[in-house]
């Protein structure tokens, strides 16, 4: 009887965490009800209290539950006291990883708002020093790839894809080095992620 | 399997989670298009006769030009004046984006070798390095063909620096009133006089050449027509019809002329086949049409009318003689020129109570744009390379050539002239 009580109680366990995964903030209340539903089904003497076997089995069964452990061994009634540690633990388990996961997810989320937010200083301190010459008309694309030292100074900037107008592409370099150095982020993590190498895309709209 | 399933779920999260290192994209979709802060330094070498004002030249003509602010002489931190000299370091510290170094020496034969390199300071590159030789009269040219190389350099548009510009100058002597027709430079220097009269000289312009121009002149008490090669300074008659004849301009071709006739009644437009001299009338109205401008495509003409009850520009088709009317703001809006790339015209524009002012209108989107503040402001006519236009305008008893950028944003004066100026018309390029 144990060990089979004790490897449906698991299997549970495991579907419970399986069910758990996905739904983070739900997964606490999810394992206790299990084993309490599905353990007075394995006792044989439920049967005996009600003898309608027809639908109200549900609403009988905490009754049983009380009953029983006077009826039978303490063994028992330790091994479930341990399940439901176990159990316990491991939900606790699964609520700390879930607290961490969305730390994390926070984090990065924050990340992304620096990330976003100098993003932006940057393209606030680029256009004042974008001289388009003449030449440059609306439509017109050069790329730039630019690596950038921490502190924000522009260490090297390569034209990935030219304009094919020499005076525009020229324009779009100068602008990037005269606006070196640019503003980035002092959280290390946040520049090395995003802002070692920055791609510009030198694109005017309103010429 | 559901352990597997697990991993997966969480690889799926992870990924979420944190992105991969995507590359940041920052998209510039805008500009400033300011000045662009330039130093040019004082040229070394011997300081032959005016030589040593090259860089003064250079520096003038690029500010007048309106897209470079050049430094002041004082507040250059190093004069080097070759670029052997240059250390771009010493320039980190100034605003200048580029840096323009040269020197002069005469030699054997007396001409003057002008040196001169640009460089870049942000991207630390050399960008320009020439060596011409002029003659020792020429060195002012030499200078503004410097200022042409450096502009279209870093303002990819050809510079116009080198070309010239024709006006009118009515000025006094003995009491009595002369007219002038002159040349100068397009920084208003070198005036050179092709035609003096005790009569009055009007609406000059250029033939597409350079080589020749066209004007009307009352030298016989009525208004004729008249061609002149500049060098030759050769002229010939080509209309003097009864009545009117006014306002000619040359064909982008230079094949025909449109001018304004009245011999046949009031005045109207009519094109004339330079080789043949065969007329053909353009304008078939009552009110007076006049000053007709080619379109650079030569298909059309842009021409004043008072049609509608007042003076107003409109387009004529040359193929059909069809009439489109272009303006329609303010009661007053007269003598049209065409920029060269047929975008934009320029045009006498006056506000009901206000005074005359240049205003130009982009023809794509007939917005209208008043570009200058000063009253009396007349005959606009664009630089060939489109970027400026020139106008005239008084100041007291001295007439002036103003210079605008065709967005407004900047202004220039050429030197004053005693008397008036009038009737300024740019060159096209020359060679």
């Amino acid at each position: 009887m144990n060990p089979m009580i004790r490897s449906a109680a698991a299997t549970l366990a495991v579907m419970a965490s399986l069910h758990a995964v996905p739904a983070l903030a739900d997964s606490p209340p999810k394992p206790v009800p299990a084993p309490k539903t599905e353990v007075p089904k394995t006792l044989p003497v439920k049967p005996v209290t009600k003898p309608e076997p027809a639908k109200p089995v549900t609403p009988a069964l905490p009754t049983p539950i009380i009953k029983k452990p006077v009826l039978n061994t303490s063994d028992f009634d330790a091994e479930m006291k341990a399940l439901e540690k176990q159990t316990r633990d491991e939900a606790q388990d699964r609520e700390q990883k879930a607290i961490e996961k969305s730390m994390q997810a926070s984090r990065a989320t924050a990340n992304q708002a620096i990330r976003d937010k100098y993003q932006s200083l940057i393209n606030q301190r680029v256009v004042p020093k974008w001289n388009r010459p003449l030449s440059a008309r609306n439509g017109m694309v050069t790329t730039l790839r630019i690596s950038v030292l921490p502190g924000g100074e522009v260490a090297n900037v390569v034209t990935i894809k030219s304009s094919g107008d020499s005076a525009f592409d020229a324009s779009a370099e100068e602008a990037v080095r005269r606006s070196s150095p640019l503003p980035v982020p002092d959280d290390v993590a946040v520049f090395n992620q995003y802002f070692r190498v920055i791609t510009f895309k030198f694109n005017p709209e309103d010429l | 399997m559901p352990r597997l399933f697990i991993a997966s779920l969480i690889a799926l999260f992870t990924s979420f989670a944190a992105p991969a290192h995507a590359e940041l994209v920052i998209e510039i979709t805008r500009g400033a298009d300011d000045a662009i802060p330039v130093a040019i330094v004082p040229f070394g070498g011997l300081a032959v006769e005016g030589a040593d004002n090259t860089a003064e030249i250079i520096r003038a003509d690029l500010e007048r030009s309106g897209r470079f602010k050049p430094m002041a002489f004082d507040k250059l931190p190093v004069r080097p004046t070759s670029g052997g000299d240059m250390l771009y370091n010493e320039w980190k510290g100034t605003n200048a984006n580029y840096v323009v170094v040269g020197s002069v020496r005469s030699t054997a034969d007396k001409r003057y070798e002008i040196r001169y390199e640009l460089f870049s300071v942000d991207r630390q590159t050399r960008l320009l390095g020439e060596k011409i030789t002029v003659a020792a009269d020429k060195w002012r040219d030499g200078a503004h063909h410097i200022s042409d190389k450096i502009f279209e350099k870093i303002i990819g548009v050809k510079g116009a620096f080198s070309t010239r510009i024709l006006y009118v100058n009515q000025y006094a002597q003995s009491g009595k009133l002369r007219y002038r027709l002159e040349l100068s430079d397009a920084d208003g220097q070198r005036p050179l006089s092709i035609l003096d009269s005790s009569e009055p000289i009007l609406s000059p312009t250029w033939s597409p050449d350079g080589q020749k121009v066209a004007y009307v002149s009352f030298e016989n008490k009525r208004p004729a027509v008249y061609t002149q090669t500049i060098a030759t300074r050769e002229r010939k008659k080509i209309a003097s019809f009864s009545g009117l004849n006014g306002a000619p301009s040359w064909s982008p071709d230079g094949r025909r002329m449109a001018l304004t006739l009245s011999r046949d009644g009031n005045p109207e437009i009519y094109v004339m086949d330079m080789a043949s001299q065969e007329l053909t009338r353009m304008t078939n109205h009552f009110s007076i049409d006049t000053e007709a401008r080619w379109a650079p495509d030569g298909q059309s003409l842009v021409f004043t009318s008072d049609r509608s009850g007042n003076a107003q520009i409109y387009r004529l088709n040359v193929a059909d003689k069809s009439v489109k009317r272009l303006t329609f703001e303010g009661n007053f809006n007269a003598r049209a020129d065409i920029s060269p790339d047929g975008r934009y015209i320029a045009f006498v524009h006056r506000e009901k109570g206000q005074q005359f002012q240049i205003a130009v209108q982009d023809l794509q989107n007939n917005v209208m744009t008043v570009i200058t503040q000063t009253p009396l402001d007349e005959s606009p006519s664009f630089a060939p390379n489109g970027i400026s236009l020139v106008y005239a305008t008084r100041k007291g008893k001295y007439g002036e050539l103003g210079i605008a950028s065709v967005d407004g944003r900047f202004q220039a004066r050429l030197p004053a002239r005693l008397g008036e100026v009038r009737e300024p018309a740019w060159s096209p390029f020359l060679k």
